[in-house]
């Protein structure tokens, strides 16, 4: 609401500021009905918008000029000085009142007298007089009635400013904002250089001192225009209320909406693009998801249907989860109709997980519903979703609870203008893509890869699957590189957002890296190959590959067939028994290993001086966040390492590695190890016995020691104000523990646990008493030794747990 | 009052041209480029202005319908057209000139090879100079045709 307003103040303004000019044109020439037709425009603009928002005092005035305009229109009435007047003297009055909405003052009531002056020239007013002396009469002396009253409220509304700031805003075009940033592009860019050039150089302390203040101001700067193009996701969310509303009617059934973090702030251009998703998705969750109400009554739910709608931010990307408490995705009628419609065979069905088989609601020309409703069902709906996203750079996931509903979690990156990018080299220039849209990357001479001559084509079976193949180089028409030709080529398996999986067959994939898309020229992208241009630290631009154009090329051209591979590759995966797909790796201390490739995120290489041991861990350092490091005992003195980033789901670690081998199928049997929590147990790698590394090490260390979810307990301490010790040594081991601590004796009847070093008389089952000695003394069982950190957290745990 | 604008006289293929400096930014030498795989061939390739990425434009090729290979340091004009910044390549660049717009001849048919960017032929210092627009050079269709 309060966005829709500053809209409607920023909007009025500036129409406001067009309008006096029309209007003193159209006196000089009334005959001119376009300009008559443009304030009538804007006034009935206006009075629309006041009525929406519920501003009864700007909806009279605008009414009445309206009204008033209405008849300019149809010729009732010329313009001359005296009317103009009035009309103005009602603009000036519209002005003062929206200016008033922002800075919250009272503007003087003098509508009626204003609004009677204006409709005393329209002809049928009655009770006015007829002869034009007498109305020009009671014009003047109105207006001079009215200036005071006026321009004394102009007076106060200016001390308001400056007594009561409110946030303003200015309109900007999108093109000066584009030319703003480009600008800071360029100062970043030769800052560089500035700063290549004084290294060259020796350079005093002094200038060393300037330049680094200027970098940092530059940075600063850099920051706040990319802030620039941002805006609250409320933008998007706003209109859903709305929209809900109409569909529930439409529908019967009664839906109430909840959304959380409008505040979420994410790319302009992202919000627009979201759009059309969100809406069918919300559409969809209502129709299909929200049962009537009769039923919800007979399933012992409440008659009101739930749709929850949560946006949230995560590094660079946004998360937003529309969950609705509806039946769910019934799966067996998911299946009669993924077979009746033909889509999938009965032998398919029967080998797909169940993740899959939700995922069949995202193959054209599904739907599930028996009936076409007006508002979702016609077999265009979650498959032009899924392409959107995309498009986009995101994913879309279904978490399915039969009975209880359905969430559906969209992640989209930030921004449109940067990507997560790969460049690979393609004869002598390098080309990007757009990470996205990577599903897996190969060596060529893997043995699980075989290239298959058919006819003038090529296909390539990776694990079986066959999919469409070309060499990168053929496709641009572009010569090979010699110098790698001898090194094994790289297979890269892409899923575009339009059309079916494809390998590409390129020299090397040289590097991983953010990549800021630029718009391409027209004659560029009309080759369809590409998707835009980007300009990587070398300076040296690179055009970035566009999957859908290359799929197009290449012969992968079923449209949104994604089920195919995922089909064939579990089918696999379940002839080959066990199937699970193993990462194979040669460890820093030269010893090959294996670990599930479910687990790992991505390859990345960490320059060794971000690596720094710290807090009883390695730690690298990236992007401002600390990453734990595992596989390494100390830091590496220089260079690059090569990390495993694996996750699970919640938390990222790093795996540092000397090389990357292979990705296989483990075969046959996990043989049990002795040390279960490191080696998950011994497997077969063609012949050879590996280690299958188990990624629960790394990740039970931490999450132990800190208490997650729910509220933090309170604790209160007890102890003298000069007490160093409980002051620095206790209270930030349960801050960062995960609990409330509290020296304030008025929170001690709330706490959860007290904690004192001093023998107190009163027995409360809540106390916790702490000793200074390793050894209990006399007198002091049931204390704990205050550096017994787990001794401690365990009996604080003991103490919640009332015990 | 007579109506003057601004030109900026340059040689394309040998010929005088004239562009009108609304569309010029300014003039670069160009040393490296980025070519561009199956693109239409009046394109060279991308080229980066300070943070910018530009496409670069053949312009002799429009004439005639020949690609010559690039030339580090070859001289470009930086000129924005329908809201995207492209260079120009041209052999020289003379001068900026102001010109009479009532002295452009709009009655004689310019150089067949120039019709489509040329709008007019006018007299500068003695020599006749195309007056030409760069807009159909970066046209998607047109330049295809060609």
């Amino acid at each position: 609401m309060d966005n829709l307003l500053d809209e409607f103040i920023a909007e009025t303004r500036e129409t406001l500021e067009l309008l006096s000019g029309q209007l003193l044109r159209w006196e000089k020439d009334p005959t001119d009905r376009s300009l008559v037709d443009s304030v009538f425009r804007f006034v009935h603009t206006v009075k629309g918008s006041c009525g929406f928002l519920d501003l009864p005092r700007l909806l009279k005035l605008s009414h009445a000029a309206e009204d008033l305009l209405s008849s300019a229109r149809d010729g009732h009435l010329l313009p001359g000085k005296e009317l103009v007047s009035a009309i103005l003297a009602v603009i000036d009055q519209i002005a003062a009142l929206t200016e008033a909405l922002e800075t919250g003052k009272a503007v003087f009531d003098n509508d009626d007298v204003l609004i009677e002056t204006m409709l005393s020239f329209v002809p049928s007013a009655v009770g006015h007089g007829t002869t034009k002396d007498k109305i020009s009469d009671t014009v003047n002396l109105n207006l001079n009635d009215i200036n005071g009253p006026i321009d004394g409220s102009e007076l106060d509304l200016h001390d308001g400013m400056v007594g009561n700031p409110k946030s303003r805003s200015v309109r900007v075009s999108l093109v000066l904002l584009d030319k703003l940033m480009n600008g800071v592009s360029d100062m970043v860019l030769a800052r560089n250089e500035v700063s290549r050039q004084l290294r060259k150089s020796a350079m005093s302390p002094e200038l060393n001192h300037c330049f680094s203040g200027l970098s940092q101001s530059v940075a600063e700067m850099r920051d706040t225009v990319g802030l620039m193009r941002m805006q609250p996701i409320e933008r998007l969310f706003s209109s859903l209320p709305r929209l809900l509303r109409d569909i529930s009617e439409e529908l019967n059934k009664d839906i109430d909406l909840q959304i959380e973090g409008s505040h979420v702030e994410v790319d302009r251009e992202m919000v627009e693009a979201l759009r059309d998703p969100l809406l069918h998705i919300l559409r969809n969750a209502a129709d299909h998801g929200i049962e009537s109400p009769q039923d919800r009554q007979k399933l012992g739910k409440s008659a009101t249907g739930l749709i929850k709608i949560v946006a949230r931010q995560s590094g660079n990307q946004i998360m937003i989860e529309i969950a609705d408490d509806g039946r769910g995705i019934d799966l067996e009628k998911l299946e009669r109709r993924a077979i009746s419609t033909k889509l999938l065979t009965a032998a398919q069905w029967q080998k797909m997980s169940e993740k899959t088989r939700l995922a069949t609601i995202f193959l054209p020309g599904f739907s599930t519903t028996e009936t076409v409703s007006a508002i979702s069902g016609r077999g265009v709906g979650m498959d032009v979703v899924k392409t959107n996203l995309q498009m986009l750079g995101g994913s879309i996931d279904l978490e399915n609870s039969v009975g209880n509903g359905l969430k559906i979690s969209l992640r989209l990156p930030l921004t449109l203008s940067i990507i997560a990018g790969l460049s690979i080299k393609c004869g002598d220039q390098l080309f990007g893509i757009s990470r996205n849209s990577v599903i897996e990357l190969l060596s060529v001479a893997n043995s699980n890869v075989v290239i298959k001559q058919v006819g003038d084509a090529q296909i390539a079976c990776v694990r079986g699957i066959k999919m469409p193949y070309a060499k990168i180089e053929d496709i641009l028409g572009v010569k090979y590189c010699e110098a790698i030709t001898g090194d094994s080529r790289t297979l890269i398996i892409v899923r575009p957002a339009v059309g079916a999986h494809f390998a590409l067959d390129v020299a090397a994939v040289v590097d991983n890296e953010e990549l800021v898309v630029k718009p391409g020229a027209r004659l560029v992208l009309a080759t369809g190959l590409y998707a835009g241009v980007s300009l990587p630290d070398n300076g040296k631009p690179m055009l970035l590959l566009d999957s859908s154009g290359l799929a197009a090329v290449i012969g992968a051209l079923r449209p949104g067939d994604d089920t195919s591979y995922d089909v064939a590759n579990e089918t696999v995966a379940n002839d080959r028994s066990e199937g699970t797909a193993a990462l194979l790796f040669v460890d820093i201390n030269q010893k090959k290993a294996a670990i599930r490739l479910s687990v790992i995120e991505r390859m990345e290489d960490i320059d060794a001086s971000k690596i720094s041991f710290a807090g009883g861990r390695l730690h690298a350092r990236v992007d401002d966040n600390f990453i734990e490091v595992f596989g390494i005992n100390e830091c590496p003195p220089s260079g690059n390492i090569q990390m495993l980033k694996i996750s699970d789901g919640q938390e990222s670690k790093y795996l540092a590695v000397s090389e990357v081998l292979d990705i296989f199928s483990i075969n046959g049997d996990i043989a049990p190890g002795a040390y279960p929590e490191l080696h998950e147990g011994i497997i077969d790698h063609a012949g050879e016995t590996v280690e299958l590394i188990n990624p629960f090490q790394f990740f039970e260390s931490r999450a132990s020691d800190v208490r997650t979810g729910g509220k933090r307990p309170l604790c209160y301490i007890e102890c003298l104000e000069d007490d160093l010790w409980e002051r620095k040594i206790l209270e930030p081991l349960l801050t960062a523990s995960g609990y409330q601590v509290s020296y304030d004796s008025n929170d001690r009847s709330a706490a959860d646990v007290l904690l004192g070093r001093e023998t107190t008389a009163d027995i409360d089952g809540r106390m916790l008493r702490l000793r200074d000695s390793s050894h209990p003394v006399a007198g002091e069982f049931g204390s704990i030794y205050r550096y017994d950190r787990v001794g401690l957290i365990s009996a604080i745990n003991h103490r919640l747990a009332g015990g | 009052m007579t109506m003057q604008s601004l030109f900026l006289i340059a040689r394309i293929n040998g010929a005088r041209v004239a562009i009108h400096s609304d569309f010029v930014e300014s003039v670069v030498r160009i040393q490296d480029i980025v070519p561009i795989p199956r693109c239409d061939p009046i394109v060279v390739g991308l080229f980066a202005l300070r943070s910018r990425v530009l496409t670069l434009i053949d312009s002799q090729f429009f004439v005639t319908g020949i690609t010559q290979p690039f030339q580090p340091g070859a001289l470009a004009i930086v000129a924005e057209v329908s809201g995207q910044q492209f260079g120009f390549l041209v052999e020289s660049v003379e001068d900026a000139i102001t010109i009479d717009l009532a002295k452009i001849e709009k009655n004689i048919t310019p150089p067949r090879e120039w019709s489509g960017i040329a709008s007019g032929l006018v007299e500068v210092s003695g020599e006749i100079a195309i007056i030409i627009d760069p807009s159909p050079l970066i046209d998607v269709k047109k330049a295809i045709a060609a």
